[in-house]
């Protein structure tokens, strides 16, 4: 059974709204969150910080260009494409 | 020597028909007969289509012949040679006949009509397979009248109660292997038609093939005295054969196409009785075309649907308890392949083939 | 084809409105229909099939647990009562695959996202789905039906005389540029290097043409930076995923009822095997062609590299190998532009887009000149060949203003696009217009878009048609610096844009991803299907709407159309193309543009 993560074209995003006091909080919890997730190369691309939290999206490159693509592989033994 | 082909067919989905086929190759590949695979539904996907649960997988050896669909060949992990294209379209593109010349996992589509699966079960049978499996879907078994045996593949996913499992399958098991092969009365020839003779061969009555509403007969109970042959070469639902035990005579001698086109007719149940009603009445019921039933495989699994998560689960009833109420009513062995081992139940097929080789 | 009956059977017990749309569409298409009511039971369903014999039965039924079991019992019924074998069966609904379809005994499955069309192919007997879909696209040629006539005089008058100054300054002149596109064209025999004939003669006289660091790569095998050549194992990986990918294909139309705007998508990840990636993803989502990006240092070194290589930055390199393993990955109807426009390879990157196949490309010297950082001596004489060039192999090609992001108002960018657009008249070239539709630093300072986007960018399209009868794309993207890295606000404000661009009826356009304003990383798949979806639902929502011309674009677009000839008639006076480029009458260093110096000094008398 192929790594889902491998399939992952280029870049995984995590998007939400924390609850939380500032934007500085914002981008600081939404780095952690990303990190316990087990994502390290994770960079935040939006956040918007009002009164409630923050909308905002977080970004963890699982394929970067000229690395080697994992969704590249055969696919693995019968496993369904049609 | 006479080829021989062989249906599983399913009481629902999950049933256990594609597992009993897998079980079945496995046996019978070490026997040394040369053996033809294919279905008339899709097989081989990883998960189910509606229930998103795992679903048991073709593995394939080497020298096995199967037909499939065109799209069916880059999913599968074994390596397939393709020997011949079929004018047989499916939504998974043309059926092709293919040896499996590397083992590996192979996804199966096949004819999904009987004329089409007439000439795979031919082709198969031009390129060598000495036995063809042909491998159901879900419920559907109208195709499989083309089959030269079946086995019956049920359990809790048909219903949970085991009590009707075990019923269920006794009608079906009387269905198929109760009435005796046909013949028209003498002097009578076959027409796509159904037809009522009277005791001397004369028509009293003709409609179409198939009866599926209750005026079509109204011209037959009309005459219902003078009827002592009745031939229905279709399709028959089951208010019609209700409606017909009670018009007609003791004594009249019906006959059907095949098993299929009673199992098909709504009510198993009430299949059942008419054959045993008529038979106690002094008439018989019989087939042009006989299907024996060799066996029959109970699973106890069901996907219980969960409404909290909105997903379904796996979920199983007793599994000695189905066993042994379905042996108990079936009257043809039951076995769960996937706790005994396909053995007996091969030597079964084997019997069958035999006998057909012989003529027995 | 005869007229089929179909049999149209709402097995759900709500949703026949599909199915209702399907019955309006066959019957247009002359076919007879027969709507069962929703509520029939499978049984009477065949009864139903044997009293109308039709050609084709159409179900729809949503499949949850316990309903493939009805749908097998109609089909195995249909089997039994003999009537399987004439009729096409089909079913529609939520979570039908082809798979499904097969299970069930079915001829057909529709799931969701299914057009009518495709129902009616199948009652039809046509090619089924994603055939269908494949072999819906076909190219178009954008200046198909354009006379390229002027329709304001003085600015014609003045366009030719400053032509005849670029014709008269060029006859001597080469350059590096030049002479290495003479020789690709002469020398590199496509053929032969598809055949991996050995094109030995051609290196040996093109290495001695190139700059650094192209010509230690060719004498000593140095590659640039974060370059490397692919591996046998991943291009027979890249081979296969093509080919999977392609089995599965299907390429929407985003343009609705609309017959334009084509749409396309930038590429140019630094990896050709992304760049695939990524072009099957802006395929499949709906874009009708992809433009190549190559690094931006590719403008300021002189000569191309060699070989299938990867890079670890922005843009992928050009070489033969790049783009011809991203020619054959691209679907039969995707338009492909190679872009050439701004730096030292010119001419000979539209050589090179011409020998491989190419469908466009894109040249401005004026843009090259005064933002691209090409010398504007050298821009023009490259330009000028690179015309020449692109006539010769039939490609058309856009005349961007991107000066405008420097600062250069729209008017004299214009003025600058139009020099091009007739140099390339005057030499059988066919040019695009593309002005900019941005949110440039002109309207910042200057307040025409206070109050909405729409308007000057109106205005700049209603200029130029006021002036010529040409094809016109904006670009590049469009909606330019209105994005942000919110991928909700960027895919709408492309939308936006995309709209007013289809509004106003152009030929075609250049979208970004919704990540065109973050600059932490790559551009993402995801990002541009973002904004494919965004552009597709807007084309939905306005479908052939146009857009009323209102007093303040009548104003402005006259205000262009005069400063243009102003512009002119400066250059006219000036009597020097070259000089005016270099004194700022096109674009000033107050207003932001600075004639480039990559390639001072490089040409030289023939």
């Amino acid at each position: 059974m192929a790594k889902p993560l491998e399939r992952v074209m280029d870049a995984l995003d995590l998007e939400t709204c924390l609850v939380c006091a500032s934007e500085e909080e914002g981008r600081r919890l939404m780095i952690q969150l990303a990190r316990e997730l087990g994502f390290q190369d994770v960079d935040i691309v939006f956040i918007q910080f009002q009164g409630p939290g923050v909308r905002v999206r977080a970004r963890a490159y699982v394929h970067r260009s000229g690395s080697v693509y994992g969704w590249l592989k055969p696919p693995h033994a019968g496993e369904v494409e049609a | 020597m006479k080829k021989v082909s062989l249906g599983i067919i399913g009481t629902a989905k999950n049933t256990g028909k594609t597992t009993t086929a897998i079980a079945l190759v496995n046996f019978l590949v070490d026997t040394g007969i040369s053996l033809g695979l294919t279905s008339i539904g899709y097989d081989g996907e990883r998960v189910d289509n509606v229930t998103g649960l795992p679903k048991p997988r073709f593995f394939a050896p080497r020298g096995l012949l199967v037909a499939t669909a065109e799209r069916c060949l880059p999913a599968s992990s074994a390596r397939l040679t393709v020997l011949h294209e079929l004018n047989v379209e499916t939504p998974l593109g043309r059926v092709l006949l293919c040896r499996v010349s590397r083992e590996g996992l192979v996804v199966l589509a096949g004819p999904n009509q009987k004329r089409h699966l007439r000439a795979v079960i031919e082709r198969l049978y031009r390129e060598g397979a000495g036995l063809t499996i042909i491998d159901g879907a879900l419920n559907r078994m109208a195709p499989l009248a083309e089959a030269d045996g079946v086995i019956l593949a049920t359990g809790a996913a048909y219903c949970r109660e085991v009590e009707r499992v075990a019923r269920h399958a006794h009608y079906l098991s009387v269905i198929c292997n109760f009435p005796p092969k046909a013949h028209l009365p003498a002097g009578a020839s076959f027409t796509a038609e159904t037809v009522a003779w009277d005791d001397e061969g004369r028509v009293v009555a003709r409609t179409g093939p198939s009866l599926t509403e209750l005026e079509q007969l109204q011209q037959f109970f009309a005459c219902a005295g003078k009827v002592k042959f009745f031939l229905c070469p279709g399709l028959i639902l089951s208010p019609c054969l209700s409606a017909m035990l009670e018009a007609f005579p003791s004594g009249v001698n019906y006959i059907f196409a095949d098993p299929v086109k009673l199992m098909l007719c709504g009510d198993a149940e009430l299949a059942h009785n008419f054959i045993e009603t008529v038979a106690a009445r002094g008439g018989s019921v019989g087939y042009l075309r006989p299907l024996p039933l060799l066996a029959v495989t109970v699973n106890p699994f069901y996907p219980q649907y969960r409404a909290d998560t909105n997903e379904y689960q796996p979920a199983y009833v007793n599994r000695e308890e189905l066993l042994e109420k379905v042996a108990a009513l079936a009257k043809v062995p039951v076995f769960d392949v996937v706790y005994q081992g396909a053995e007996t139940l091969g030597q079964v097929v084997l019997d069958f083939v035999r006998a057909e080789h012989t003529g027995v | 084809m005869k007229p089929q009956k179909v049999l149209l059977v709402p097995l759900d017990p709500v949703h026949d409105v599909g199915l209702k749309m399907i019955r309006r569409a066959l019957q247009e298409a002359g076919h007879q229909t027969v709507l069962l009511p929703p509520d029939l039971t499978v049984e009477e369903v065949v009864h139903q099939v044997l009293k109308e014999s039709p050609d084709t039965v159409l179900v729809s039924r949503t499949v949850g647990y316990g309903v493939a079991e009805i749908l097998a019992r109609l089909v195995d019924l249909l089997d039994a009562v003999g009537a399987r074998e004439r009729v096409r069966l089909a079913v529609g609904g939520m979570a039908i695959r082809p798979e499904l379809a097969a299970e069930l005994g079915f001829d057909a499955g529709f799931g969701p996202g299914t057009t009518v069309e495709e129902a009616v192919a199948f009652v039809e007997g046509r090619p089924y789905q994603r055939e269908a879909g494949r072999q819906e696209k076909i190219k178009r040629d954008l200046t198909a039906g354009y006379s390229y006539e002027y329709r304001h005089q003085g600015i014609k008058e003045k366009l030719s005389l400053i032509s005849d100054m670029i014709l008269a300054w060029a006859e001597n002149k080469t350059s590096p540029g030049v002479q290495r596109a003479i020789l690709r064209e002469e020398m590199w025999d496509v053929e032969r290097w598809r055949n991996y004939e050995p094109v030995t003669e051609f290196f040996n006289e093109y290495a001695g043409l190139c700059g650094e660091p192209v010509r230690t790569f060719y004498l000593k095998g140095i590659f640039p930076p974060k370059t490397r050549r692919f591996t046998r194992e991943e291009v027979a990986a890249l081979e296969d995923y093509v080919r999977r990918t392609r089995e599965r294909m299907i390429v929407p139309r985003l343009q609705h009822t609309r017959e334009k705007p084509l749409v396309f998508n930038q590429y140019g990840t630094g990896c050709p095997f992304m760049d695939i990636g990524h072009i099957k993803v802006s395929e499949a989502w709906g874009a009708d062609g992809v433009i190549h990006f190559d690094p931006s240092w590719g403008a300021r070194v002189e000569g191309l590299f060699d070989g299938f290589l990867t890079h670890e930055e922005d843009g992928t390199l050009i070489t033969p190998a790049n783009l011809n393993r991203i020619k054959m990955s691209l679907e039969p109807g995707t338009l492909w532009q190679v872009r050439a426009h701004r730096g030292l390879n010119t001419p000979e990157t539209v050589v090179l887009a011409g020998k491989l196949g190419a469908d466009l490309t894109k040249i401005n010297i004026c843009y090259g000149s005064l933002g691209g950082g090409t010398d504007p001596a050298r821009m023009t004489i490259d330009g000028y060949w690179a015309i020449r060039f692109a006539a010769r192999y039939n490609l058309p090609f856009d005349v961007v203003t991107n000066e405008e992001l420097c600062g250069v108002p729209a008017y004299k960018a214009f003025a600058g696009m139009l020099i091009t657009v007739d140099l390339a008249l005057r030499l059988g070239g066919r040019p695009i217009l593309q002005p900019l539709f941005c949110y440039s630093p002109e309207v910042m300072v200057g307040g025409q878009m206070e109050d909405n986007y729409v308007e000057y960018n109106a205005a700049k399209i209603l200029a130029l048609r006021q002036i010529i009868d040409a094809p016109v794309w904006p670009g590049a993207p469009i909606g330019f610096l209105t994005h942000t890295e919110d991928r909700v606000q960027s895919s709408a404000t492309t939308a936006f844009h995309a709209c007013a661009a289809a509004m106003l009826d152009v030929d075609a356009i250049t979208i970004a991803s919704s990540d065109e304003a973050y600059s932490g990383g790559p551009i993402s798949a995801p990002a541009k299907i973002d904004t494919l979806r965004a552009v597709r639902e807007g084309f939905r929502f306005f479908g052939r709407l146009k857009l009323p011309v209102t007093p303040k674009m009548e104003r402005w677009s006259e205000e262009i159309v005069a400063g243009i000839e102003k512009v002119l008639a400066r250059v006219v006076e000036r009597g020097d193309f070259v000089a005016a480029l270099y004194e700022g009458l096109l674009g000033s260093r107050e207003d932001g543009a600075y004639p480039g110096r990559n390639g001072r000094g490089t040409v030289f008398e023939a």
